[in-house]
This record gives structure tokens, C-alpha cells and sequence, in this order.
């Protein structure tokens, strides 16, 4: 009697527990899996420290053009006509795991001055206080008489900036940013941040390493803060696929 | 025999249980999703964002406006941004705009006051839930405002389908 007794409490315990790991499982389940989703397109990083990530870049059907301001490297891929008018690829370092943007110039040829119309952002690495970042785009140009086109075109980028993120706060943003800046690791940087009542921030230094003097550590934390890079980056542009 | 049984289960339980709070804590962000997310400030709701589509860049040559996305992983919202980029102090303005055959419906936002121009502050609208829905961005700035919003659909100042 005794026996069968336990028999049933030990028959009901079991059950319990398959009813109690089904639910768990299922709630396992139901969680978000994807790390690389969750994280707003982040990719993996190059394992080479102060190089920029190997990324893969446009075809190039020109003689990639490059040129090196304010420590920023940006290289023409690319350049075709396209339906609208022209396309221009290129590729950018970016010094931390802001949001890097390019403002194109405008594009000249003989007597001609084309405002830039879009930009496609085609690849990306984030910086991440190891390596910079890398960036690469098509900037498209509008261009209604095409065939009047004339070599060599006159194309640059003016400036690159880091607007501020809608998930971060200003200070936040200033954070992620030093946090992710190659630079500032080396240089040991640390700083505080406070938001001003019209949205701004000011940032005071706090410390810094031995490599750098405190002029320069200050000029890099204006940098971080400021999230403005002035070019121009500038090139003759002489040939173009059709 | 019978106990074993027993232990494999509780493991099984424990283990999943554990799997499945951590997935939550490290992976969710914002704090609302898709439709929860309707009309609120991305800002707000720490929605993390990416681009969706190409930057469109105003017919002043430096201004721009773009669609944000936050992912199905995160907020599962979209809403558009514009920055004034011109130089000076300028209304601005942006829609997004969905539904429809011709995105009928909009999230919309037109500054009461000219705002300074600035690569880093920007105005947005507030969100429509689902980032897989169809959309076009469109932005405006100007000397004289408010800037009167839903913006027209218009390949001059808006983004292309994203």
C-alpha cells in the first residue's frame, strides 16, 4: 500500500518537472538569440591594433585615389555614370565607434557645379579602442547632361561628423565614443562629461597617460567631444566607367 | 533509476531557465517594441538605430535627412531625421511617411523655433512601429517657419523606398 503510494507521488513529481523544464525551454526559446542584430549592424573587429579593419571594398575600376587629413584616410574607389548621373565610391578611416558621416562637396567640372544628392553606405567596421574603424559609401551626383561630361571631375568630401545616436544621451554618446577611440587608449584618457541645459556638453579632463602631454590630451578630447573632423579631402577624378 | 531521472530535469530546468534570463538581459534593448513603440520618442525609448536606405542629402547641398531603423532584435521601429547642416540658424522639419500605395500616412516633426546648424543634433519624428515596414523619408529647411508638415513626397527632398 505504502509502496504504491509513493509510486504516485514520484509519478506526479516527474510530471511536474517535464511541465517545468517544457517551460523553461520554451522560455529559453522565446528570448532574443541574435547578439549581432541586438547590436545595431556592429561587426566583428580586424585583430591588427591601430590599422584600420580589413574590410572589403568596391571593384575598383580606377586607380584608387587617396589622401590622408586630420589623420582621416579617404580613398576613391570607384566612379561610373549611372542612370541619374554619377556614382563615386569611397572608403574612410573613422578614430572611434561614432556614427562617421562624410559631407560631399560639390562636383565641378568646366564650367559645371553639381551639388551631391545621396549617399548609400555600403560597408562598415566600427572602431573599438584596438583598431579604427572603416567605413565605405557611394556618394551620387545628379547629373541631367550626361554626355556633355567632361575629365577630369572635381570631387571632395569637406568634413566628417558623428551625430549624436537617439539610444545615448550626450554624455553617453561622448562616452561610447572615448571608450572606442584608439587614441584615447593610448593616451590613457579620462574625462568627465556634464549636459548643459541647451543640450550640449562640456567635457574637463581628468587624467591621462605618460605618452602624451596634456595639450595633446586635451586636443583629442576636443576632438571625441566636438564629433567634427574638417577636411577637405580633395581629387581629380580622370577617369569614369560608362 | 527513478532518481536519475529526477536530476537530468531539474539540470534541464536550471540550465534553460538560466539561458533564457541571460539572452533577455544582454540582447533586449529599448525599452518598448514595435507596437508599443508607436508615436514614442526613439530618443526616449533608447531605441538603438541604425540607416535604412541612403542619406538624402536637401537641396541646400549640405542638410540631409535619412530613415532611422531599430531592428526586430531591438525596438522594431522606424522614424526619419533631418539635420540643418546650412550654415545658419533654420526651421526644420521631417516626415515619415508610410501606408498606402503612395505612403499616405506620416510621423511628422516641424521645429517651433530656427535651430542652430549642427552636424550633431538633429530633429526626428517620433516612431511607427515595424521596421520592415515600406517608407520614405523627407526633410526641409528654411529660413521662414514653422515649417508646415506631412511633407509632400518629392525625389528632391525625400529618400528613395527604404
Amino acid at each position: 500500500m505504502k509502496t504504491k503510494k509513493n509510486g504516485l507521488i514520484f509519478t506526479i513529481l516527474i510530471g511536474l518537472l517535464v511541465l517545468l523544464t517544457a517551460t523553461s525551454i520554451g522560455f529559453y526559446i522565446s528570448r532574443p538569440q541574435s547578439m549581432v542584430a541586438a547590436n545595431s549592424g556592429a561587426e566583428s573587429q580586424s585583430a591588427y591594433p591601430g590599422k584600420p579593419a580589413n574590410i572589403p571594398t568596391h571593384q575598383p575600376s580606377i586607380k584608387v585615389l587617396s589622401q590622408t587629413v586630420n589623420e582621416i584616410t579617404v580613398e576613391v574607389t570607384s566612379a561610373k555614370i549611372i542612370s541619374t548621373g554619377i556614382e563615386i565610391g569611397i572608403c574612410y578611416t573613422t578614430l572611434d565607434g561614432g556614427e562617421w558621416y562624410p559631407t560631399p562637396g560639390h562636383l565641378f567640372y568646366s564650367t559645371y557645379e553639381i551639388y551631391p544628392d545621396e549617399i548609400e553606405f555600403t560597408a562598415e567596421k566600427l572602431a573599438d579602442g584596438n583598431n579604427l574603424g572603416k567605413r565605405c559609401a557611394l556618394v551620387r551626383y545628379r547629373i541631367d547632361d550626361i554626355p556633355n561630361l567632361t575629365t577630369p571631375i572635381q570631387f571632395s568630401i569637406m568634413d566628417m561628423y558623428a551625430p549624436q545616436r537617439e539610444m545615448y544621451s550626450a554624455c553617453q554618446e561622448f562616452q561610447q565614443r572615448l571608450d572606442t577611440s584608439p587614441k584615447a587608449k593610448a593616451y590613457g584618457l579620462k574625462a568627465n562629461c556634464t549636459e548643459n541645459s541647451d543640450g550640449s556638453i562640456s567635457v574637463a579632463l581628468m587624467d591621462y597617460g605618460k605618452s602624451a602631454t596634456k595639450e595633446k590630451a586635451k586636443e583629442v578630447l576636443d576632438g571625441i567631444a566636438n564629433g567634427v573632423v574638417i577636411g577637405p579631402w580633395e581629387f581629380a577624378i580622370t577617369v569614369i566607367e560608362k | 533509476m527513478r532518481f536519475r531521472y529526477v536530476r537530468i530535469l531539474l539540470a534541464l530546468t536550471l540550465v534553460f531557465t538560466w539561458l533564457g534570463f541571460r539572452s533577455y538581459s544582454v540582447l533586449a534593448a529599448g525599452l518598448c517594441k514595435n507596437i508599443t513603440c508607436e508615436g514614442l520618442n526613439p530618443s526616449t525609448m533608447q531605441c538603438p538605430a541604425i540607416r535604412s536606405g541612403s542619406l538624402k542629402i536637401l537641396p541646400d547641398g549640405l542638410s540631409t535627412v535619412e530613415t532611422r531603423k531599430s531592428g526586430t532584435a531591438d525596438c522594431d521601429a522606424k522614424w526619419a531625421r533631418t539635420f540643418n547642416k546650412s550654415g545658419g540658424n533654420r526651421y526644420a522639419a521631417a516626415s515619415l511617411r508610410y501606408g498606402c500605395s503612395n505612403y499616405c500616412y506620416s510621423k511628422n516633426v516641424s521645429s517651433p523655433n530656427p535651430i542652430a546648424s549642427s552636424s550633431t543634433v538633429g530633429v526626428y519624428t517620433p516612431m511607427h512601429a515595424y521596421a520592415a515596414t515600406p517608407t520614405r523619408s523627407c526633410g526641409d529647411v528654411d529660413v521662414t517657419g514653422p515649417i508646415p508638415v506631412p511633407l509632400y513626397i518629392a525625389n528632391n527632398w525625400c529618400t528613395g523606398a527604404n
